[in-house]
């Protein structure tokens, strides 16, 4: 199976560098890779990833990544979570859930 | 300082007090790789971080201010009041200047912003163990002023709004309602004049320049009710 690449991004420092941390270790089969926001769009069109883990999600990163989570966007307790198209909104996302998800098969492509 | 029995060596024992589950869960990873730090306790609310004090004993707590049953810095105020011996880091996204000083005033070690990296977070609680000061002396009365300012500016405006009388706080919750000067003039069955004259005194008297200034501060002082 492909390493599954993974982008990480949020306004809040803090919550990127932790996320990066909690995926590097207990997936040590996906490539974390951790931007700042502002150049999340950048970076999706440079990387690529199969998942995207971020506070807001871009045009970009809607249309063009397979799968991402918009975690805590306004810092309110809900996150949207889009799996190969399929989205949905989750109340009070636990990292277990992250990990599902990172852990999840791909079921498409990137188009980017 | 150093005892006989070797506190030196014992990890510090972390409560995370943080309704961001998936965030708070990985903190609480990075502090557990740290040899000097144990997370003995998870909390998503005040009422889990009480239990949590009450079931553990925790040495730091780092806190949000923003939980879904009150404000961190209540929590920070207990643990101070209640004389626990539990050193707090505030931890907020907040930008209010004034909610962080509100922490401080309650008692807590240090604040930081949310935009911090892993590195400040870790590193402020590793210097509350050292015993550090983490705040100047100047920061501290910084925010202290700040805490009184702010709270001058609430009791300047408790007392702007017990000068209202009945029918301005009658006018000021037509004007929430969203009725312009006729209709508020005709559901309260005054004239077009008196309106005015009833608005004129409100804006005086709350020392705003408008109606929507008014109609703010009216929604921020829960004066009236919207919806």
């Amino acid at each position: 199976m492909d390493t599954k690449r993974i982008l990480v991004s949020n306004e809040l420092r803090s919550y990127g560098e932790a996320v990066s941390v909690a995926l590097r270790v207990l997936c040590p089969n996906a490539a974390v890779f951790e931007v700042e926001h502002r150049y999340l769009t950048r970076e999706v069109r440079r990387l690529r990833p199969d998942l995207v883990v971020c506070s807001r999600a871009t045009e970009v990163v809607r249309e063009q990544v397979a799968s991402w989570v918009e975690l805590y966007p306004d810092c309110g307790s809900l996150s949207e979570v889009c799996l190969d198209g399929e989205c949905s909104t989750v109340d009070d996302l636990q990292l277990s859930d992250l990990l599902d998800i990172v852990r999840a098969p791909q079921r498409a492509a990137s188009t980017g | 300082m150093i005892t006989e029995d070797g506190v030196e060596n014992r990890t510090m024992r972390i409560l995370l007090v943080e309704d961001h589950a998936s965030f708070r869960q990985a903190l609480a990873l990075v502090f557990g790789r740290e040899d000097e730090f144990t997370v003995v306790a998870q909390a998503g609310s005040i009422a889990e971080a009480r239990e949590a004090i009450a079931a553990e004993s925790v040495d730091a707590a780092v806190v949000d201010l923003a939980l879904p049953d009150g404000s961190g810095a209540d929590f920070i105020r207990e643990i101070a009041d209640g004389k626990m011996n539990i050193s707090t880091l505030v931890l907020s996204a907040s930008l209010d200047p004034a909610q962080f000083a509100e922490a401080v005033e309650a008692g807590a070690s240090g604040v930081l912003h949310k935009s911090a990296g892993l590195h400040d977070i870790v590193d402020a609680v590793r210097r509350m163990r050292a015993g550090e000061v983490l705040l100047s002396p100047n920061q501290v009365i910084e925010m202290l002023r700040v805490v009184s300012r702010k709270r001058q500016e609430e009791q300047e405006a408790r007392r702007s709004i017990d000068r209202l009388t009945r029918r301005e706080r009658e006018v000021l919750q037509a004007l929430a309602e969203g009725l312009d000067s006729k209709q508020i003039a005709a559901k309260l069955h005054i004239t077009f004049e008196t309106e005015r004259t009833h608005m004129v005194n409100i804006l005086n008297k709350l020392g705003v320049h408008s109606r929507l200034q008014a109609l703010v501060f009216a929604v921020r002082y829960g004066v009236v009710e919207i919806g």
